[in-house]
């Protein structure tokens, strides 16, 4: 092992981002050296012959070696992920299971050597006390292990639950929809990143075809193989929108009802305000935060118009505002709601929808994740 | 491979780079690339020549690290008794009657660590008890009765062992004396 270690032994150690630098202060007696008796000594049989062991001797001892240290790892069931860490990560680990990393090295120069003489690639050492020629990776991932594939770290982070990626994403039109939904989640008990939700404002619908690409590829399952099992969690996309707009918002929505992605489609009957919250409600909340002088009156009649509402009192009041100032008021009204155990406002059924969305209680209505397994949940 | 051709682009001495480039004709691949992130060039033996072998200070080091705490008087016992050996003596040329530069292989804490468990397994303390009053056991005595895998895991080093200790080799066979079974 000692003969084979300086060719092998950047390649065992490394891990999937591996890149050697060459050094440059080399002594020529080295160079001669490893050009010249080296490479004889390592080439072909002669390694062996060296050490005066058969080949077969030779696959018999690095299956009791990586057999022995795998049996000596505190953290054996968690190899397959610790061996994706990168070199100073592992060697931080202390005790046996440190140990166990600098065999798992040793182990891979014999396993790279026996695979050059043998000509057929060699167990993995978690693997070696099973049946060589059975791939059970094959069976139980639907593909084989590769330890450079981060396609394969992907199947791993999600069998130990470790997948970091979001479980929602929710698109919504503007910035008072973005303060306003996570605040909801709050005030029913945790916030958007507790479930793993993460909200991006569409800052208006004009990029509409975009958002229709992005929902078709999050929505996507992430097969791993050619099986059922999932590589990824489901990540859930969902677009909430009001109905009402410019001719935008109607393709999105056209788009996305004839892409079949309806099932992750929120359209409000009109818009946010309008769906959810009274006249009188709305009046007391203008005249709290804006200093308007709005009667309930005048807000029936502009919920019945089409006019957006900022547009509206700057028309009515000659006054410039942002909506997402009213956000606070209306999180008053909700939460005096939810004090007297009321959550039958339509904005807070949505949140209790996209929460359970993301805690996978509730599946989505969509044929393509039908019969989907993955690991955890 | 456009990744390897980018780097040596970018570097200043490429020319004198190319110049020492690895021969493929020296590589032990009969023809097939083995599947590798790094290219061929870069597989290059020469990077790790320098830490092929650790003195014993680093090697105890690296053993403490690996949970395993062996003083110095304690590995220089397993030499002398033939349980364990250097991989290398580098005999120091200008000074003659200096002893020789002993170096060891981080491979080599597999056995270290099978001693120790043997020795660990095999000592029991009474601590109600006087010097004279414990077990007669002692894992002096235990080592003679390691079981035969570790010899086998132990076979990489042998041919080393034996050829720079053959002395070793002798006590490890001879069968212990009564008066050594005692604590």
């Amino acid at each position: 092992m000692l003969l084979l270690q300086n060719k092998y032994v950047g390649v065992a150690r490394g891990h999937r981002n591996f890149v050697v630098e060459m050094r440059s202060s080399i002594h020529n007696e080295h160079e001669e050296y490893l050009r010249g008796e080296y490479a004889a000594r390592v080439s072909g049989e002669g390694a062996l012959q060296e050490v005066g062991i058969t080949l077969a001797q030779a696959v018999e001892l690095r299956r009791e070696f990586g057999l022995r240290s795998h049996w000596l790892d505190p953290l054996g069931e968690w190899y397959r992920l610790i061996r994706f860490m990168p070199l100073d990560a592992r060697r931080k680990l202390k005790g046996t299971a440190r140990l166990a990393q600098e065999m798992y090295i040793a182990d891979r120069i014999l396993e790279r050597y026996l695979s050059e003489r043998t000509g057929k690639p060699q167990q993995d050492t978690e693997d070696l006390a099973g049946n060589p020629d059975d791939d059970w990776a094959r069976r139980f991932y639907g593909r084989t292990k590769d330890y450079r594939d981060p396609e394969f770290l992907e199947v791993l982070l999600t069998q130990f639950g470790l997948y970091p990626g979001p479980a929602v994403v929710l698109f919504v039109e503007g910035e008072s929809e973005s303060d306003l939904f996570p605040a909801i989640s709050r005030l029913l008990g945790y916030g958007f990143s507790h479930f793993g939700i993460q909200v991006e404002n569409l800052a208006g619908v004009n990029n509409a075809p975009k958002v229709v690409e992005t929902v078709r590829y999050l929505s996507r399952p992430a097969p791993s193989g050619a099986g059922q099992l999932l590589r990824r969690p489901l990540v859930t996309p969902f677009v909430v929108v009001d109905r009402e707009g410019p001719v935008e918002r109607g393709r999105l929505i056209g788009d996305m009802t004839e892409g079949g992605l309806q099932a992750y489609l929120h359209i409000w009957n009109r818009d946010l305000e309008r769906d959810n919250f009274t006249a009188a409600e709305l009046a007391t909340c203008l005249k709290q935060t804006y200093g308007t002088d709005s009667t309930v009156a005048a807000v029936e009649t502009w919920m019945e118009s089409r006019v957006p509402l900022d547009k509206w009192i700057l028309r009515t009041f000659d006054k410039q505002i942002r909506k997402r100032d009213l956000v606070p008021a209306l999180l008053r009204l909700i939460e005096a709601d939810l004090d007297r155990g009321d959550d039958g406002r339509p904005v807070v059924q949505l949140m209790i929808k996209i929460i359970r969305y993301a805690c996978r209680s509730l599946p989505v209505d969509d044929p393509r994740r039908a019969g989907l397994l993955i690991f955890g949940h | 491979m456009p990744y390897v051709k980018r780097l040596k682009t970018e570097t200043k001495r490429g020319r004198q780079r190319s110049r020492i480039r690895y021969d493929r004709s020296m590589s032990t691949e009969t023809g097939r690339a083995a599947p590798c992130a790094v290219g061929p060039t870069f597989q290059d033996p020469r990077l790790y020549v320098e830490e092929a072998v650790l003195p014993e200070r680093e090697v105890l080091a690296l053993a403490h690290e690996c949970g395993l705490e062996v003083p110095p008087n304690l590995l220089a016992w397993y030499i002398e008794n033939g349980y364990f050996a250097p991989v290398i003596e580098i005999a120091v040329l200008d000074g003659p009657d200096t002893p020789p530069i002993l170096g060891y292989s981080r491979w080599q804490l597999l056995p270290l660590f099978e001693l120790e468990r043997a020795r660990h397994n095999s000592l029991k303390i009474w601590p109600d008890r006087p010097a004279g009053g414990q077990d007669r056991q002692s894992w002096q005595w235990q080592l003679q009765t390691v079981k035969p895998g570790l010899r086998t895991l132990s076979e990489d080093f042998r041919p080393l062992a034996r050829a720079r200790a053959p002395a070793a080799e002798q006590v490890r066979r001879r069968r212990p004396r009564t008066s050594e079974l005692r604590c």
